[in-house]
């Protein structure tokens, strides 16, 4: 009888040793999946910075004498496409961050070759401020989408990394973590299309 | 057999840091002058103006000429500069980072970068940093005086900082600690005066008159030791007093900025 129920305690005392344990993994685990939703959003934040830039684009490019409308029509599209790609900071699996990156690269292309068409057909344009000052500004914002994709990076590597670490992965499985997808170098970033900045 | 394995050990940090990761050791000056281009009064001036700025209105400034990027992309850089040495207030995240790229003979092009904490991105959005590198700085960099177009850039940088982050926004998040701290101190005076009495009590009815004078001058530098040296010193400012510069607060920096050729 008394022998029993010190087993019975026993078990007990490992089960509640064993919960404290799992509990102590999924907050260090809730933790990193924060700082990744955190980065997340200023992932987001970075490309609304360049989608808002887009229509002082089109208001100032308009202004130019002799302007076409089919000129900024790939880079409206664009725009318009890659806004309708959200993905929520809990749901960053790599299918879905890859689907976003898509759409954010295509804008990045459409808006690269637009502004070289810009700078080709109406070179009066790029010697007005508003023109040069928004030049600034769009490469100020693909250097904050760089910078907020490498701290995203690298706060999916880390909660990835844990993820996947044994014993981390048991609890993961139990408690429904799931690993998260990267950025990765766009296509033909080998061999990039520059913008005309410099001129 | 213990080389190879410290070799292996060892190579992926080489691998990692071997990458365009490079960044220049951080010291405690906020003017550095890799390139040797500043005279050391020129220098002295600098740094001596930035400090008096960061103590003022606790923005912090950091000038960096270089004769090499290192096949660094400047703004990424700057960036890069501005997270590790940690440039700004931690809360307020406002540093700037100044980036010069000197003209050397085996890269003979000069670069200027102007690269803006969180928190200073607003006061100096990356349209006015291109105004001011190309109306403050292009020209007297070209004429290789570094001196006149980092004064001249100062010269509009200050004011607009100023009026983003006063030195009252700094004290405000400093006097709540200050409450923090004259609590704490508070508890610690009503516990040591509790003790010191019990004590008094305790040793008078256990030894009696033997030892009451020793427990009177034994409490003496218990008093003193705590409110002269730790008192004074822990919250006194933020930047170690006169001349010196206190240290960097650990600001953040999201990539904005301009930079121009020169």
């Amino acid at each position: 009888m008394k022998r029993t129920s010190i087993v019975i305690l026993a078990i007990v005392g490992l089960l509640a040793v064993c919960f404290l344990w799992g509990v102590g993994i999924n907050n260090k685990l809730v933790n990193t999946e924060e700082n990744v939703s955190q980065a997340w959003g200023q992932v987001e934040n970075a490309y609304k910075r360049r989608a808002d830039l887009i229509p002082q684009l089109v208001a100032t490019v308009q202004g130019a004498a002799n302007y076409e409308k089919g000129t900024l029509t790939e880079v409206i599209e664009a725009r318009a496409k890659a806004g309708s790609v959200q993905v929520d900071a809990n749901n960053l699996t790599e299918a879905n961050v890859a689907q976003f990156q898509k759409a954010q690269d295509a804008l990045s292309s459409a808006l690269t070759r637009s502004i070289n068409v810009v700078v080709e057909r109406y070179p009066e344009l790029t010697a007005t401020q508003g023109f040069r000052d928004l030049q600034v500004q769009l490469e100020g914002t693909e250097n904050r989408i760089a910078t907020e994709r490498g701290r995203f990076n690298d706060a999916v590597n880390a909660y990835n990394k844990m993820l996947r670490r044994f014993p981390n992965n048991i609890i993961a499985g139990i408690c429904g973590f799931d690993k998260k997808g990267y950025f990765t170098a766009p296509e033909g970033s080998e061999n990039p299309v520059e913008v005309k900045f410099d001129f | 057999m213990k080389k190879i394995l410290i070799l292996l050990l060892l190579l992926p940090t080489l691998a990692v840091s071997a990458q365009d990761l490079w960044c220049p050791e951080p010291t405690n000056r906020l003017v550095n002058d890799y390139s040797g281009i500043l005279s050391p009064s020129d220098r002295e001036t600098l740094e001596r103006r930035l400090v008096a700025f960061d103590d003022s209105t606790s923005n912090q400034i950091l000038i960096i000429i270089t004769p090499s990027l290192h096949g660094c992309e400047i703004m990424e850089l700057g960036t890069r500069i501005g997270t590790t040495w940690g440039v700004g207030q931690k809360d307020l995240k406002n540093g700037l980072v100044i980036l010069i790229k000197s003209k050397t003979e085996e890269e003979p092009y000069g670069d200027v970068a102007l690269v803006p904490g969180y928190g200073l991105e607003g006061a100096l959005p990356d349209a006015f940093c291109k105004h001011i590198i190309d109306e403050q700085m292009v020209s007297p960099l070209s004429d290789g005086d570094y001196y006149t177009a980092l004064t001249q850039a100062l010269d509009v940088i200050e004011p607009v900082c100023r009026g983003e982050y006063s030195y009252a926004d700094y004290k405000k998040e400093e006097r709540q600690a200050l409450w923090f701290f004259l609590g704490f101190l508070l508890v610690m005076v009503v516990v040591l005066v509790l003790a010191h009495q019990y004590d008094k009590k305790h040793h008078k009815d256990d030894h009696g008159d033997h030892f009451s004078g020793g427990t009177g001058r034994r409490s003496n530098p218990y008093w003193g030791g705590f409110f002269f040296p730790g008192g004074g010193s822990s919250w006194g400012g933020h930047s170690g007093g006169f001349g010196g510069f206190g240290g960097f607060g650990g600001g953040s920096f999201g990539g904005g900025g301009a930079h121009g050729r020169f």
